[in-house]
């Protein structure tokens, strides 16, 4: 018998329920560190992946012949330490390291670590020259390898735990360089994992030498890694790692408030002192990832140098990075990365002064009447943009002061990294780049003519230049590095104004009160192996 | 009937032909080149191979067409650039989440459609009537992300009862309970604009009857009052509500796309939307070709139920 | 569809419109009223809003972001880069209501001549023109929208052309069904013997019968196209930023839902409002031409 009454109460009481229930899950038993990845994780062949984001998952699995301690907040560059290799030794004149490797490291599989299998590796993205590849050369992770790779003139393997880099010129900080790549840093894959699951394989069936190995991977959602517990250096604090893919930002934070994050990077930079009100922990550090803009140098508009000075002088970073970014960057004046040796926080470019920019702007034949419209390209998010909308539009509203009508063109991460292969195009004018490292030699692969348009993507082509980038990237004294990159950094940013400086992150990460031992060092990624939970 | 289904099943034939002709000419007229476009410097000669071979890139578009259908009718929905992966491992469990969603969503949108409609019926004309039809419209016309975010900002964020994205919790291994408490938001989401609907229908549909003769002639007949509902009016109501569910489907797809980016439910239309911002062709294509194909099946479906129903639909 | 398309046919030959009966209907059906008063007023809220609005759309105030409601100079608070909402909304209303109109006159216009072509010669040009329309109904709006617009590319005329062609198989299926009603009627079967020629029967006789029917339909549409429009802007697919656009506002105020819910809420609270006021419109618009139709 249908009574509507009794239907509805019975309806009612039925999603009391059904809401009420979820309340009795049962949380996990062991140590779990859940960590958002601000980026779509495509796989997980570590030769082939190109951003922080998925760098910091990618050390838990692999390691690099030489490490920098991570777990040390002040140091500046962080300091290298051993990992495959356990000590190492340059030239005198900074052109043959040799690698002392490890013994009784194994790989994931069980499967040992020595010089040949160093070498296998290096050959995986390295050739002698055309045509003398390896059976295992990877074309897809050559490319990003080769920002320190086209200074390898030989390798060879002396004895079964020692192998020798001999360079074509003098590289001083090429050890650094091996790991500070990111988009191409070098590895130690295992051999025996390609070999059974194919190149392309690697991607989902990673098998490295870290402390953590690979349990599972739900392309789009998360990747599942356990302690590894036939590691050779001190075991991890926590039994398992859940990195949590996130596009969404809010998403993000709000999983996070609910506790259902432990870490989380790239925090948007509203939320960082109400997440600190909150009583969530929130650390920032001066790390080397800047976003400094790239000209086109090939535009018929900005050949014009006083248009690029006028630009570069339009530009209010201070008031972007302390009023629409608080916490989250600082104002950028150098094209010589944060973080990295030759970096000098004294140096400034071309001062804020609109009056002086307009004036510059009618010099060069433009004004009210006749404006210039330029294209930009911009992520909507991606591995190393802070909050690449708000900046889009900041720029946007500062140009047009100036006689310039910016058009924005959104991108997704994805298809904007795939213009960069190309240089800018006659179709697009500034191209907003967030790229930085730890080392020197940085610098010189995004201005020197010779990596057009592979990391120089605004076609920048300055002999002079290029002379000073080649000395100060090969000699060993530090302070004559400095003062070259000084000279460098006058030329470029304040007379040539070939790209422009506009800030600095300093990747505000947020971290759960009861996850201990968390560092963020001077560096665009952080580890975890030392990080513990105490509930 | 047997004839019906026959002559109906026959007819989507083309149709669903027509839906891949539609997507293919729609993807394959995406601007620029279609391979330098989504891929990066990252990837090797191989795999633009593997990308070129499998649409024939440099083949006549009719040779392209066909060589798709081929791959299509063999169940090969192509490899994901962006995902690395082939689609359909990619699409499989999208599918069973948003049928999981979906289904809720229509569930929940029958029953408030079915008791907001029947009682605004009972008590035409007055107060509660017409609160029930106002705020049925307004959950009915509202954008579905627009709902999705009130119902995130009042029940998530102020008064934190649920979670405001994905399907389970980033902790934990997936379990029901953690399911139903990240379904519900999401599920009242999609639920609305079809229960809207139906709610409109179930009130006119009641209306009408009610008054109907042959209800009046059982009540005369000393009926009591649930059994001339259950027995008279209950059926005569549900062929018109079941129409119009059916037809709620278009709105529940639509809506599904919305709510699933909103939440980050890992469906087919969030899928869709990566794609199409990944620029990843064979994922886009294959969600689209998924959906339109699920939504022709679910109308014929409905159709059949429909004319199972009441004979009298049968003629068009 | 929300709305039930129209039955019957209209009860005269020659439907007129008569002021005087305008005013009858408006004065007897005072919700249709306030809905017509307050489209009118959006409209020219929206053109004025050059002239109108107390700020520029696009002007940055770093010191003013996410003001809340009914802060002195910016009543309806301000967004993340401390744009005035309200002018954003003055501003939004003209994307928005571009972006409902205009498709809906497209594809009115491109659905009469459909349906009128299809219903009134028939035979293998109907087949023709309603097996292809049957394929766009196989899609759902919003999944048509999507691909077409990512076909063409973001920005407001892909969004125009895409909406158009989605909701031309509906309305052309109505105009369709009216045609098929009308040709039974004495007054075809009278012009004809008079020797009327098909262009003269389309144009002359079947059209002022057949699209009076269809503005209540297009009505209620323009509703609809407003919501799905707004969708696609939400997604990113419609107006770029920094152009004001209803759709866009909302998406942008997602990040802080928590802190400045208004950013979001607003702009979509305006999309509700105008997609109910078109729909009770339009249905005010049906009960003018056929109270028989009224539930």
């Amino acid at each position: 018998m249908l009574n509507f009454k009794r239907f509805t109460m019975g309806l009612l009481f039925g999603l009391v329920l059904f809401v009420t229930l979820p309340w009795t899950v049962q949380a996990a038993e062991d140590k779990t560190l859940v960590v958002a990845i601000e980026a779509n994780m495509p796989g997980f062949d570590a030769h082939v992946i190109c951003s922080y984001a998925l760098y910091r998952e990618i050390i838990t699995m692999y390691e690099p012949l030489v490490t920098t301690d991570l777990t040390d907040a002040d140091a500046l560059p962080p300091k290298l330490v051993p990992a495959l290799a356990e000590r190492w030794e340059i030239s005198p004149d900074a052109t043959e390291v040799t690698f002392h490797i490890r013994k009784g490291v194994k790989f994931h599989d069980g499967t040992e670590v020595d010089a040949d299998v160093v070498d296998w590796n290096f050959r995986r993205v390295w050739r002698k020259g055309e045509g003398e590849e390896a059976p295992q050369y990877y074309t897809a992770a050559a490319g990003g390898a080769s920002f320190w790779s086209d200074s390898v003139k030989d390798i060879r393997v002396i004895d079964k735990h020692t192998i020798k880099v001999f360079l074509k010129h003098p590289f001083p900080e090429f050890v650094r360089q091996l790991y500070a790549t990111t988009c191409g840093s070098f590895f130690v894959v295992s051999p025996a994992a390609v070999a059974k699951y194919g190149q392309e394989g690697l991607a989902k069936n990673p098998v490295g030498t870290g402390p953590f190995k690979f349990v599972e991977w739900v392309p789009g959602d998360r990747i599942v890694v356990e302690r590894f517990d036939g590691y050779w250096g001190p075991p991890a604090k926590v039994d398992r790692i859940v990195f949590r893919e996130f596009t969404n930002m809010a998403a993000m934070v709000a999983g996070f408030r609910r506790g259902e994050l432990d870490i989380i990077p790239a925090v948007p930079p509203d939320n960082i002192a109400l997440l600190r009100d909150d009583g969530f922990k929130v650390a920032t550090n001066l790390v080397p990832n800047m976003i400094y803009l790239v000209l086109n140098l090939k535009d018929p508009v900005l050949k014009d140098v006083r248009v690029r000075r006028a630009m570069a002088m339009a530009i209010d970073k201070e008031t972007l990075a302390n009023k629409l970014l608080t916490d989250a960057a600082e104002a950028a004046h150098s094209i010589v990365s944060p973080g990295s040796p030759p970096y000098d926080p004294e140096f400034r470019s071309l001062p804020y002064d609109l009056e002086k920019a307009k004036a510059l702007m009618r010099e060069a034949g433009y004004g009210p009447d006749k404006r210039v419209t330029m294209h930009m390209p911009n992520p909507a998010s991606g591995s190393g943009t802070i909050a690449p909308m708000p900046i889009a539009m900041a720029i946007q509203s500062n140009l047009s002061k100036i006689f310039i009508d910016l058009k924005v063109e959104t991108l997704e991460w994805y298809g904007f990294i795939s213009l960069l292969s190309r240089g800018l195009q006659p179709d697009a004018q500034i191209l907003p780049m967030p790229w930085g490292m730890s080392t020197g030699y940085f610098t010189r692969q995004v201005l020197h003519s010779k990596k057009q348009p592979f990391s120089n993507y605004g076609w920048y082509s300055n002999p002079e230049v290029d002379r000073l980038l080649d000395e100060a990237t090969s000699t060993p004294d530090l302070a004559k590095s400095k003062a070259l990159f000084a000279q460098v950094n006058q030329i470029v940013v304040n007379e040539d104004v070939a790209v422009i400086p506009a800030l600095i992150d300093l990747s505000p990460t947020a971290y759960q009160p009861y996850v201990k031992n968390f560092v963020l060092p001077h560096e665009n990624w952080f580890v975890l192996h030392q990080v513990d939970i105490e509930k | 009937m047997g004839r019906y289904v026959l002559r109906r099943s026959l007819a989507i034939i083309p149709v669903l032909i027509g839906v891949t002709l539609l997507v293919f000419a729609a993807i394959h007229a995406l601007p620029g080149s279609k391979v330098l476009s989504i891929v990066g410097f990252q990837v090797s000669p191989e795999m633009v191979a593997r990308i070129e071979s499998y649409y024939g890139l440099d083949q006549p578009m009719h040779v392209q067409y066909a060589r798709y259908m081929g791959h299509l009718l063999s169940g090969d929905l192509g490899y994901s650039i962006s995902r690395k992966s082939q689609v359909g491992s990619v699409l499989a469990p999208a599918v069973a989440n948003t049928a999981i969603l979906a289904g809720t969503g229509l569930v929940l949108a029958v029953l408030a459609g079915l008791i907001g409609g029947f009682a605004a019926a009972f008590h035409a004309g007055s107060p509660v009537d017409r609160g029930i039809t106002s705020l049925m419209l307004i959950v009915g016309t509202a954008p579905p992300f627009w709902l999705a975010l009130v119902l995130i900002l009042v029940l998530s964020i102020q008064l934190e009862l649920f979670p405001a994205t994905g399907m389970y919790s980033p902790r934990g291994e997936p379990n029901l309970p953690d399911l139903l408490h990240h379904l519900v938001l999401p599920a009242l989401a999609v639920a609305a604009q079809p229960a809207a609907i139906i709610a409109k229908v179930a009130r006119s549909a009641m209306l009408e009857v009610r008054g109907a003769e042959f209800v009046t002639a059982a009540r005369a007949k000393g009926l009591p009052r649930s059994r001339v509902f259950s027995g008279h009016v209950l059926r005569n109501v549900l062929s018109p509500i079941v129409t119009i569910t059916g037809l709620q489907l278009g709105y529940l797809v639509g809506g599904v796309i919305f709510v699933e980016v909103v939440f980050g439910w890992p469906g087919i239309g969030f899928q869709l939307f990566q794609s199409i911002l990944a620029r990843d062709i064979t994922l886009t294509m294959g969600a689209s070709l998924i959906i339109a194909f699920a939504f022709v099946f679910v109308n014929f479906l409905a159709d059949l139920i429909n004319a199972l129903l009441d004979p009298r639909h049968e003629v068009q | 569809m929300v709305a039930c398309p129209p039955a019957g046919p209209a009860p005269r030959h020659a439907a007129r419109w008569r002021g005087g009966r305008l005013a009858i209907w408006l004065r007897r059906d005072k919700l249709a009223a306030a809905c017509l008063a307050f489209v009118l007023l959006v409209i020219l809220v929206s053109i004025l809003a050059p002239w109108i609005s107390p700020y520029h759309p696009a002007e940055n105030d770093f010191d003013m972001r996410y003001a809340g409601v009914g802060t002195p100079g910016h009543w309806l608070g301000t967004d993340g880069l401390g744009r005035d909402v309200l002018s954003r909304l003055m501003w939004g209303g003209r994307t928005s209501l571009l972006i409902g109109f205009l498709p809906v006159l497209i594809a009115t216009l491109a659905s009469v001549a459909l349906g009128m072509i299809a219903g009134y010669f028939g035979g293998l040009i109907d087949d023709v023109i309603m097996r292809c329309l049957d394929v766009l109904f196989a899609f759902p709006m919003v999944l048509l929208a999507l691909l077409l617009v990512g076909v063409l590319g973001a920005g407001v005329g892909s969004v125009v052309i895409a909406l158009a062609v989605v909701i031309v198989p509906y309305i052309s299926r109505v105009v369709r069904t009216a045609v098929l009603s009308e040709l039974a009627m004495d007054y075809v079967l009278a012009a004809r013997a008079a020797g009327a020629s098909n262009f003269e029967l389309l144009s002359r006789e079947l059209l002022p019968n057949v699209v009076p029917p269809l503005l209540a339909y297009a009505t209620v549409l323009v509703g609809i196209v407003i919501v799905v429009g707004a969708g696609l802007s939400y997604l990113g697919l419609g107006v770029q930023p920094p152009a004001a656009d209803w759709g866009l506002m909302v998406a942008e105020g997602q990040q802080v839902l928590r802190e400045a819910p208004h950013v979001t809420i607003v702009p979509g609270l305006m999309i509700v409002v105008l997609a109910v006021v078109f729909n009770l419109l339009g249905d005010g618009i049906r009960d003018l031409l056929d109270p028989r139709l009224r539930t």
